[in-house]
């Protein structure tokens, strides 16, 4: 039920984006069966009348036939070149339309998505192979009902033309058979995917990394290259002495296949010379059936595998609904007069918040932290201490679990979705860059006017990359890196980072966030970094997350972190007097400085 | 012809019997096509024109089923049992030979992108394209051998025939000349716009991006993206597809003609009482098999010649000279020293720009050097110099009073123990990820435990069920384990700990580790002893501030050296650093 259910919502869309698509490979498909059996035929009248007037030799007879059958070869041009434009003309350029509607329908919907989702493993998987093949499932499932199509109306018309119970046993039986055969053979080589799996994942492994440069490095310095040799080797071996079982198995398979196939080929023969002694049929006939005798079976296991295919592709589709219907665990207002008006930024604050990612252990315990307008916040603490976390919570990236999030004082859950992210504006430890031009890597989005112009170029003249922008030729519509483009420019990590600025520049917002920007710059381009970040933040509330003591010194607030809570919390000289961890991780990273 | 040796040479060492297999099943196809090429022609006629009796029919019926079957039997033992398994020995032989290959290649080799990409693909491609090329051959040879019948029978039936099949030949051959290479230049088109919208499609799942297009709310400038990106190559499809349908009209429209004059020749002759009715059948049944044999082989012939082209970088590869070396042994001294003297190094692939200029040094074992500098001044280049991954351009770098190339270089590459920067966790398990060693006795597994006490790591691994023997990550393991990016560097930190070498050389090693335990690391290291020699390249210059050395580079050059304090007196771009991350406030 599900199958049907899953295949017609497919078929819905396909409706939606071309309306006439199914349409027209469905017209595809029945030209096609009639050019088939039409081949089939007309061999048959031939012989047939050949047959029967081979002795006459007349040329009245031969102008009849030869002007039928340039008839037929013009009927049969005639179709073929009709199915050319259905195909391709038509099918395959509005197949581009299909996938773009489907691709469309699909990346609006992950706006909706959770952030969570893309860390469960399994929802993750399942929205990597919907991304893959969002728009060739719809194509298939076209195909596939089409392709049924010809095989039903192929059956159809050759039983038509020469109805022959022998015949139809036989067929049944063949397609029983191959019916059973494949069922086995999709069994055996299920198993044998499964089963050597795990050896051929460590062949494909030892490949990938002997295609890695550090890879090269760093065995070559610890002569390690003999163990991951005999580590894919090994592998190998596995894979043979696993698949040498199937193989057989298989081949055994299809040898016996290959035997009630010719047998029972071999017994319709003898059938139709008798027939043919007796003269029930025509030597024509004995063509026709023999060359409709292979088409009939295939069309049959033809049929009987489509509906498996069929069965398939709803497995698939399964897991594209899931992603198109997909809910937010938040239930959140969308009517917009229930929402909550957001207000200028006064606040925000965490009270009794408990965290955990999915089933995992508490990653934030009874977290209490606040946070008022214009305030410098620096967040220190251990690796795993659960700062970056913390800053996602504030950014309404998680829906809470336990305790209250709350924009000057009323709780997240009453704003509308994306309302209070827009509050913030941050820059991650891995903030990408995007292969696209300079404008828009700033402002994530097309510049549209003049004053989009002027916005990029103020926040590239603020972060200090303007000079380099100026002096490309395209300016700030260069692309970035030559992966897309030869005039593409690369930029060194510190330009990088400067591009990375620009973009937060352009998109300020009332609070930034800094997440570790800077851990693999020198000191002058970290340098230079932090003191942009200050400086975009005047103003405004900062809050970073930093493992450079020296950065935290100026904050007003600090929150020292450790195993999920605040520990500590102060200004710089409060919690150096408080001798605790703060001054401790601070006095470490400082020894030496005087 | 270099190609298909090398090809037809590897595939006989790796698998004997492989090609006499294989061309014993391309005759008896070659039989089981012949035979049912005239089986209806035969029986048509039987019926026609002689007196049949049916003993003798089921007879004949009998013999020719049954050669039927065994050549159909032959055929399938061979193809899905036979050939399938010497694929995997076939792939593997080949994959080692690369494999060994790749010890001896120098590493700047690799950092060329032209060598990289005949390389890469050579790995990727090469093991699988032996066996595929020899299966062209066959399946091109049974084509030539039908193509051959069926020009024979033409023969015997009329000159006029062979006229038909040449003109039919060139005809698919042009077609198919046409549309293959309308359809390459549609790939080429095609390609880079496809590879857009791939990244735009990555963008999407990626973690890393989707917290921005959250915050920036960029969903729909993506979406909008790869909708003109659609939009696009349906332009280019629309303009292929007129073209494509221009040959295909013309050529079926020629296809059809020379069907129906061949057919209407036939009837016409059946009628003049010269051709038999089951002649009809055979021409039939021929052109259909011509047809088949001819887009056959037109359809191998691009993918034999891809084959040749990766098959030849595959011989390329094998034949890469690596550098050559000496068989000195190391001096049995206390105390080894590398000298470096006015050294240079420039990247092959551009040469004109040396990362690393004029450099002169020595360093005596039991030193412990930092090396600081700004990203990009030479600092990790000069590491792979001193660890021997790459040969100077100019200059001599001597350890124990002899160049690197005059001793064996397992020699020196045992004195070193590494953490790259970019240093890989493997999929095995951890004491293997730290030893490279497929089985551990008693004394390993200490080993592993040290190294893993030294790193700080000890604790973590005993939490986990089982221990050192626990495999990371998730592919080739249910219960693989996942550590934090700060565990993993621990990790590499033991790994070149248990090497016990007498060098120990770290590029960044404490960049992903929180303060308390980035002093932890640094201050074991120094502790080490004094025999240790230690080399580290560092952007936390607290960390480092107690080297005896430090080496402070700038674009290439070593601008300054000398220990902190001494450093910090001369107030130069040392001390500028050190101020700079010291107090972010002045």
């Amino acid at each position: 039920m599900n199958t049907v259910k899953n295949n017609l919502f497919i078929l819905s869309h396909v409706y939606k984006a071309v309306p006439l698509y199914a349409a027209a490979i469905m017209a595809y498909n029945v030209i096609r069966a009639l050019v088939v059996v039409g081949d089939l035929w007309i061999c048959k009248l031939v012989i047939g009348w050949l047959t029967r007037n081979q002795m006459e030799g007349n040329g009245i007879f031969f102008a009849c036939v030869a002007i039928f059958y340039g008839l037929y070869v013009l009927l049969d041009y005639i179709g073929n070149q009709l199915n050319l434009l259905l195909l391709n003309w038509y099918g395959s350029v509005r197949s581009i339309d299909l996938s773009k509607y489907m691709r469309g329908l699909l990346y609006h919907k992950l706006e909706e998505l959770e952030l969570s989702c893309y860390e469960e493993n399994e929802f993750y998987n399942d929205l990597g192979r919907v991304l893959n093949e969002i728009d060739t499932r719809p194509t298939q499932v076209v195909n596939s009902l089409a392709t049924g199509l010809y095989y039903f109306l192929t059956l159809v018309l050759i039983t038509v033309i020469i109805f022959d119970p022998v015949f139809i046993v036989a067929g049944l039986l063949i397609v029983i058979k191959h019916f059973l055969y494949v069922r086995k053979v999709n069994r055996i080589n299920f198993e044998m995917d499964r089963d050597t799996q795990p050896s051929m994942r460590k062949v494909q492994y030892i490949k990938e990394l002997f295609k890695n440069r550090e890879f090269i490095k760093e065995t070559r310095n610890y002569q390690a290259e003999d163990f991951f040799i005999q580590f894919g080797e090994c592998g190998a071996k596995e894979d043979y002495s696993i698949s040498n079982a199937y193989y057989r198995e298989g081949g055994r398979a299809s040898f016996l296949m290959i035997l009630f196939g010719n047998l029972v080929n071999l017994l319709i023969v003898v059938y139709l010379c008798r027939q043919m002694l007796v003269g029930k049929y025509m030597p024509g006939d004995f063509v026709y059936l023999i060359s409709s005798f292979s088409a009939f079976t295939n069309n049959l296991s033809g049929l009987v595998q489509i509906i498996s295919e069929m069965q398939n592709y709803g497995m698939y589709i399964e897991n594209i609904r899931k992603i198109l219907d997909y809910k937010s665990p938040r239930v959140r207002q969308l009517d917009h007069s229930e929402s909550e008006e957001i207000g200028v930024f006064e606040k925000v604050s965490l009270e009794k918040v408990n965290f955990r990612y999915d089933e995992g252990t508490i990653v934030l315990r009874d977290m209490d932290i606040c946070i008022k307008k214009g305030q410098k916040v620096a967040l220190v603490g251990k690796n795993g201490s659960g700062k970056s976390t913390l800053i996602k919570l504030l950014m309404d990236f998680y829906p809470i679990q336990e305790g209250k999030v709350l924009y000057n004082g009323v709780p997240y859950a009453s704003f509308d979705v994306g309302v209070v992210q827009g509050k913030f504006t941050a820059v991650f430890q891995d903030s990408p860059i995007y292969a696209f031009s300079i404008a828009e890597n700033v402002l994530m989005r097309e510049p549209a006017s003049d004053t989009d112009e002027k916005l990029v170029a103020e926040a590239l003249i603020f972060s200090g990359l303007w000079e380099k922008v100026n002096a490309l030729e395209k300016g700030m519509h260069t692309i970035v890196t030559k992966e897309f483009d030869d005039e593409g420019v690369y930029l060194s990590g510190g330009e990088y980072q400067k591009l990375i600025i620009a973009r937060a520049y352009a998109h300020q917002s009332e609070i930034l966030i800094f997440d570790e920007p800077a851990s693999s710059l020198d000191p002058l381009a970290e340098y230079e970094l932090f003191h942009k970040m200050l400086q975009l933040g005047k103003d405004k509330t900062v809050i970073y997350i930093t493992h450079r003591m020296a950065a935290a010194i100026e904050a007003d607030r600090i929150y020292y972190i450790e195993e999920g809570r605040v520990r500590e919390q102060g200004k710089h000289e409060e919690l150096m007097k408080l001798q605790g961890q703060y001054s401790q991780m601070f006095s470490i990273q400082m020894k030496g400085c005087e | 012809m270099r190609e298909y040796k090398f090809i037809f040479k590897n595939i006989w060492k790796a698998s004997p019997a492989y090609i006499g297999v294989n061309v014993l099943n391309v005759v008896l196809q070659y039989i089981s096509f012949a035979v049912s090429l005239l089986f209806y022609k035969v029986i048509v006629d039987l019926f026609i024109y002689g007196q049949p009796e049916m003993e003798k029919v089921i007879v004949g019926l009998v013999v020719f089923y049954a050669l039927k079957i065994v050549c159909e039997s032959y055929n399938n033992w061979t193809v899905n049992i036979y050939n399938s398994l010497q694929q995997i020995k076939i792939r593997e032989y080949v994959s080692s030979l690369i494999y060994h290959k790749c010890k001896h290649i120098d590493i700047e080799c690799y950092e060329g992108a032209e060598f990289y990409d005949e390389y890469a693909r050579a790995i990727e491609d090469g093991p699988g394209r032996l066996q595929d090329t020899a299966n062209l051959v066959s399946s091109f040879l049974s084509a030539l051998l039908k193509i051959g019948t069926v020009i024979g029978l033409f023969f015997s039936l009329g000159y006029i025939f062979i006229i038909v099949a040449v003109i039919y030949c060139v005809q698919s051959w042009l077609t198919l000349k046409l549309t293959n290479r309308l359809f390459y230049r549609g790939y080429l088109l095609d390609t880079p716009i496809n590879r857009r919208a791939d990244y735009i499609n990555g963008i999407f799942r990626g973690y890393q991006y989707v917290k921005e297009l959250k915050l920036y709310r960029a969903y729909d400038f993506f979406a909008r993206r790869f909708a003109d990106i659609k939009d696009q190559l349906k332009l280019l499809k629309k303009k292929r597809v007129a073209d494509l349908l221009k040959i295909l009209f013309t050529s079926n429209l020629a296809g059809s003609c020379l069907k129906a004059f061949v057919n209407i020749y036939v009837i016409y002759k059946i009628v003049q009482g010269e051709y038999t009715v089951g002649d009809f059948t055979l021409v039939f049944a021929s052109v259909i098999a011509l047809s088949e044999s001819v887009s056959g082989i037109i359809n191998t012939l691009p993918n034999l010649k891809n084959n040749k082209k990766i098959i030849g970088s595959l011989i390329r590869l094998l034949n890469q000279e690596g550098r050559s070396y000496g068989n000195a042994t190391l001096p049995e001294k206390e105390q080894l020293e590398i000298d470096i003297e006015d050294v240079s190094f420039a990247y092959p692939n551009e040469k004109e720009r040396n990362v690393l200029s004029h450099i002169s040094l020595q360093i005596h074992e039991g030193e412990k050097i930092a090396i600081v500098g700004e990203n990009g001044s030479g600092k990790s280049t000069f590491l792979k110099l001193l660890l021997g991954l790459y040969e100077p351009t100019e200059g001599k770098m001597a350890i124990g009073g002899k160049e690197y190339c005059e001793y064996d270089r397992e020699e020196w590459q045992k004195l070193f123990g590494v953490v790259f920067q970019d240093y890989l966790i493997y999929q095995v398990s951890i004491a293997q990820n730290i030893l490279f060693k497929e089985n551990l006795d008693e004394e390993d597994e200490k080993l592993v435990w040290e190294a893993l006490e030294f790193s700080g790591l000890d604790s973590r691994v005993r939490s986990l069920d089982k221990g050192i023997n626990s495999v990371l990550l998730r592919e080739f393991s249910e219960e693989g384990v996942f550590l934090s990016g700060g565990e993993y560097q621990r990790l590499a930190i033991a790994r070149a700990y248990a090497r016990k070498a007498r060098w120990i050389v770290f590029d960044e090693p404490t960049s992903a580790l929180d303060p308390i335990a980035a002093d932890d690391v640094m201050g074991k290291l120094y502790r080490l002893g004094e025999q240790k020699t230690v080399i580290c390249v560092s952007h936390r210059l607290t960390t480092t501030s107690s080297s005896d050395r430090i080496l402070v580079f700038d674009k290439g050059r070593i601008v300054e050296c000398g220990n902190h304090r001494e450093l910090m007196d001369r107030q130069g771009l040392y001390y500028q650093m050190f101020m700079k991350q010291a107090r972010y406030s002045q």
